[in-house]
């Protein structure tokens, strides 16, 4: 026999002896997995970038709906600026120096019922009807319930957001704040501006809290530096205890701007580092805080956006 | 008359018409030489399935990836042997790399079984003799005689030049035909 016919023969063999299959378990694992991967629709990145897409526009339709509805909040804040000096001047202008306590108690519930009206039912009116929401709050609701609330506003708060602009140092503490206007007017009583002090500390305890953590966060010339400043807290495997931290401490800026753009950028970053827990995390946060961003606003531009996504996949 | 579709257009239409059936067809084609290969190789039938699977898998995954005018059996062996070879380095068993035997015997040709008894004895002592082949002359052997796949082929499998291929062969057959004729 030739080396072909042995060839003949092994092919013949081989071919009785090909009996080996795989296991019907194992053809029916693999013919699975092929449907599953051509049924599968997402691609497993696109879920991070539409739900990043989702997330910015729902919190820009959120700051725009605000602005467009309602003066912004800074306006609230300028105005009140821009009355403190103003007020000030009369205050001093109305009580010089040696004066009855009569006289500046007098003086100053003229000054109260001419000035304190106005510039209480300003803020107050931007507080009913600019924040139908109150979750975030904006300095103008923080401040509205007394002239002095407004005028600490002016001395105090501001050293956490605008009034960096004047103030470069880091906020004061509320009291020395108070103090500090009693110096500015001498002739008040004692006793009286420390009720003042004291009903300010009341009402506006939480807001005081909210300072002291920005106080971590001293206000600075630029809204970068802040920011950075702020995402410090956040940038190394942040706890939930790190994120509600975080989210205060940028509440407390009293810059809504600068709090949804801080925001915007940690979830943008976050799911395009694939760090989709932290994300969700976050989100979840703001949504305790932020009632309007419901999970239904993010389903309802996800499908908007549907047909964009089919295009970026071809 | 049935118009076969070849392995080629099946990957292309699985790959970018999600036609699961071409997927389907495809694997019934290749899965037994397939299998086969993988089993004979390995020598451990538990390891051959994890190779086979992880095998399709590839293939599922980098379905994209695969070009329509390159050989469908050659994309697909040259996987798997890709994968033997990671098998055997996790395993530290490095496959005997011999290119050829310089002793490989002269071997009397074989005689024809003469009844069907004696030809499945045959069969079997060959899977045996197979499996004792050194690994660059069996999987040449393998892929050419179960798998079908030309010299060419295996040589872009392997990625050994056709005249190595060749000899690898010549020599694989000589091995065979010297332990089937001892045991005749």
């Amino acid at each position: 026999m030739n080396p072909r016919d042995d060839k003949d023969l092994i092919d013949a063999l081989m071919r009785d002896g090909a009996s080996e299959v795989p296991p019907p378990a194992l053809d029916r694992v693999i013919k699975q997995a092929a449907r599953d991967a051509v049924r599968k629709k997402p691609r497993r990145w696109m879920l991070p970038l539409a739900s990043a897409a989702a997330i910015s526009l729902t919190v820009l339709l959120v700051i725009n709906n605000r602005h467009l509805a309602l003066p912004s909040p800074q306006s609230a804040e300028s105005v009140l600026l821009e009355e403190a000096p103003k007020r000030a001047a009369r205050k001093a202008d109305a009580a010089p120096a040696p004066m009855a306590r009569g006289e500046i108690k007098g003086s100053k519930e003229e000054e109260e019922s001419s000035e304190a009206r106005p510039t209480q039912e300003s803020p107050g009116r931007v507080s009913s009807q600019t924040q139908p929401e109150p979750a975030m709050p904006a300095p103008a609701a923080v401040e509205a319930d007394s002239e002095v609330l407004a005028d600490r506003f002016t001395t105090d708060a501001l050293g956490g957001s605008l009034a960096g602009l004047n103030h470069p140092a880091p906020s004061k503490p509320a009291e020395s704040a108070v103090e500090e206007e009693m110096q500015a007017t001498p002739a008040e009583p004692l006793q009286e501006s420390r009720q003042r002090m004291a009903d300010a500390s009341d009402d506006d305890a939480a807001t005081m809290k909210l300072k002291d953590n920005a106080a971590a966060v001293p206000a600075t010339t630029t809204t970068d530096k802040r920011r950075d400043q702020l995402n410090q807290l956040i940038e190394h495997k942040p706890t939930q205890e790190d994120l509600t931290h975080w989210l205060t401490a940028l509440q407390a800026q009293e810059d809504e701007t600068l709090y949804w753009q801080t925001i915007n950028d940690r979830l943008r970053l976050w799911l395009a580092k694939g760090q989709d827990a932290r994300a969700q995390r976050l989100f979840e946060l703001l949504q305790q805080r932020h009632p309007q961003l419901t999970d239904e606003t993010l389903h309802s531009w996800l499908d908007a956006q549907a047909p964009e996504r089919a295009e970026n996949n071809h | 008359m049935h118009n076969q579709q070849s392995d080629e257009e099946l990957m292309w239409l699985y790959a970018n018409n999600n036609q699961e059936r071409a997927f389907d067809q495809l694997y019934e084609r290749h899965k037994g030489p397939l299998y086969r290969y993988l089993l004979k190789t390995c020598r451990e039938q538990t390891l051959a399935q994890e190779t086979f699977q992880e095998l399709w898998m590839k293939v599922i995954r980098h379905r994209n990836t695969y070009q329509r005018n390159a050989a469908f059996a050659t994309w697909l062996y040259a996987i798997a042997r890709n994968l033997l070879v990671d098998v055997f380095r996790k395993r530290q068993r490095a496959p005997e790399l011999s290119d050829t035997d310089s002793d490989a015997p002269d071997a009397a040709p074989l005689s024809q079984p003469a009844s069907e008894f004696e030809h499945k004895l045959m069969a079997h002592r060959l899977s045996e003799a197979i499996a004792q082949l050194p690994f660059l002359q069996q999987e040449v052997f393998l892929l050419h005689h179960d798998s079908g796949l030309s010299m060419q082929q295996i040589a872009e499998v392997t990625g050994a030049g056709v005249e190595a291929i060749k000899s690898r062969h010549r020599y694989a057959l000589a091995r065979l035909r010297t332990q089937l004729g001892e045991l005749q």
